[in-house]
């Protein structure tokens, strides 16, 4: 079965998320799952600091040990708001271990290596920009209104300890459920993308490339549009860099890691619109800021 | 249905890895990661429609009577408090949302089944950002020792792109393959196209080689040509002697020949 151009791409690309996606996202919801079963409580209470800010510093870092793509972290940041951290706090690891982890840290140095700034503006700006909305989120009067219904009432119940067989099949209950609630969402996300790419032309952005101001915006629309992987996403960046100033591939190696298409389908399992609103806003805003910063000094 | 979509992606992923289909999604390097993850969450799938299986035939009763309210089961907590959010919520808009993400999923999984692993179309291609990026390491270093030949399709054609002394490339023999794709300024003039990936298809990058050939549309000195044929042309660089495309240098063909599209049609960063 052949179909038209337009729509074998359609399908081709949005496999293609899907097939690099769900991956992640299974092993995402294993770490949760082991999380949620096997680490007391007590455990993740005890190795963070007591203080707010300093908590959600040391959570931005957790991606050091867990250089997920951003989807896998989805479930991973759902695992432990069930295990007792807050939602500001999920939400700073959520944005920053995208960013904060060795892997990324590592093919955009090769893509970039100290070059114009890009480097230290992602991983000091991907920091500042997460802990600024952690700290915004914070702010809220409860910040579990931010949270889904269905997701906030399941956080208000305690996990009871069971053991032997009763824990493994309760995880493989939990494990499939899991999926069965971030599956689906990388399916549609995956969609939206793959349509945005298969029928919107990609060769009007490159007008603009040379503007200081309007590069660090498409790039933003870009990385909003563009479901790449934190991972390579230097590489795809590179391949832009004639076309665009450097702000402008900050602003969309910050805000990319953050936000795009398939992590707002993942993150409606979770949080509210408004949140996601305040979230994709904030983060947008943060990037640019950087950007801008980035080609004034260039 | 979840555990369909699970059952469907995951199964999707290991057959595709096994048949080394899979390369035309995602690069590479994430297959053996993508395929083991996939078995495992297929696997887990399995396992719990077995069990569940067996539940309908009274073999794990123990389990579902042992648990006690609020025990941290998600599937039984979700279906719970997602009863409340309908009733109390906007409830049109929720099951409309549901409905259409519902149908979603099961066309993608419908074309994932029934439709063969295909490449992108070179409408991709004309409508894409074109690279053009920053000069890869090995293409900068594509003069030392002559090893010119070695480059692979993409890697020519960013280091004809950059190349800031472009009379030492000319006379240089290469030998290029790809799909056509025509230029938009230059009607003599067409391009031998490679999608370059990153990641996976999504971030594929149009990246082509520019090759003088003048009225192969019709066939004026070798066969006649259109775009998305595969070939592959053997030729020496030389300088764009005019037209309008940027182009500076150019691939003088020698040969050009149809073949058929490669088993690994993109390739990878």
């Amino acid at each position: 079965m052949n179909l038209p151009p337009a729509l074998g791409d359609l399908l081709t690309l949005t496999l293609s998320v899907v097939y690099e996606s769900v991956p992640f996202v299974v092993l995402g919801v294993l770490v949760s799952v082991g999380i949620q079963n096997w680490v007391p409580d007590s455990f993740i209470q005890r190795i963070l600091p007591r203080r707010p800010f300093q908590r959600r510093a040391v959570l931005s870092l957790v991606g050091m040990l867990f250089p997920v793509c951003e989807c896998g972290n989805v479930p991973l940041a759902r695992g432990l708001m069930l295990k007792g951290l807050t939602v500001p706090e999920s939400a700073t690891f959520l944005l920053a271990a995208p960013i904060l982890n060795p892997i990324v840290i590592v093919t955009t140095y090769q893509a970039f290596g100290w070059d114009s700034g890009i480097l230290v503006g992602r991983i000091v700006g991907g920091f500042i920009v997460a802990n600024l909305i952690g700290w915004v989120l914070s702010r809220h009067a409860d910040p579990t209104k931010m949270l889904v219904a269905s997701f906030a009432a399941r956080c208000e119940v305690p996990t009871v300890s069971l053991h032997g067989s009763h824990r493994w099949r309760r995880a493989l209950s939990q494990f499939v459920s899991e999926c069965g609630v971030m599956l689906p969402a990388v399916v549609v996300g995956a969609t939206i993308a793959g349509a945005i790419q298969a029928f919107i032309p990609q060769q009007a952005l490159s007008a603009v490339g040379g503007q200081p101001v309007l590069s660090v915006v498409v790039m933003l629309v870009l990385a909003f549009c563009v479901a790449v992987c934190s991972n390579v996403d230097a590489f795809f960046a590179l391949s832009l860099s004639s076309t665009f100033l450097p702000g402008g591939l900050a602003a969309f190696l910050i805000f990319g890691a953050m936000i795009d298409i398939k992590m707002l389908a993942l993150l409606k399992t979770t949080f509210t619109v408004k949140a996601l609103l305040l979230i994709t806003g904030l983060a947008a805003l943060g990037a640019a800021v950087i950007g801008l910063v980035i080609n004034s000094l260039v | 249905m979840p555990v369909t979509l699970l059952l469907a992606v995951c199964g999707s992923i290991v057959v595709l890895a096994l048949t080394h289909q899979l390369q035309l999604y995602i690069h590479p390097r994430y297959t053996a990661f993508a395929a083991t993850m996939a078995a495992v969450g297929f696997g887990a799938a399995l396992l719990a429609v077995c069990l569940r299986w067996g539940l309908s035939r009274g073999l794990n009763r123990g389990f579902s009577r042992g648990r006690k309210p609020g025990a941290g089961d998600g599937a039984h907590h979700n279906h719970a408090h997602e009863a409340v959010e309908v009733t109390t919520g906007a409830r049109l808009v929720s099951r409309l949302t549901t409905a259409a993400g519902g149908l979603i999923c099961a066309a993608v999984v419908a074309g994932m089944l029934v439709v063969p692993p295909s490449t992108l179309s070179t409408r991709t291609a004309v409508n894409g950002l074109g690279g053009g990026g920053g000069v890869a390491s090995t293409s900068a270093n594509a003069r030392e020792g002559g090893n010119l030949a070695e480059l692979n399709t993409h890697q020519l054609g960013l280091l004809l792109r950059q190349a800031t002394d472009a009379r030492a490339l000319i006379g240089e023999p290469v030998t290029v393959t790809g799909f056509v794709t025509g230029d938009a300024d230059d009607d003599d003039l067409l391009h031998v196209t490679r999608f370059v990936i990153s990641c996976c298809a999504v971030d594929a990058q149009p990246i082509g080689v520019p090759v003088r050939a003048p009225g192969w549309r019709v066939g004026a000195q070798w066969e006649a040509l259109g775009e998305g044929d595969w070939i592959t042309v053997s030729g020496t660089l030389a300088g764009n002697p005019g037209g309008s495309s940027l182009a500076t240098l150019v691939v003088s063909p020698i040969e050009i020949i149809h073949i058929e599209e490669p088993k690994e049609p993109y390739e990878y960063e």
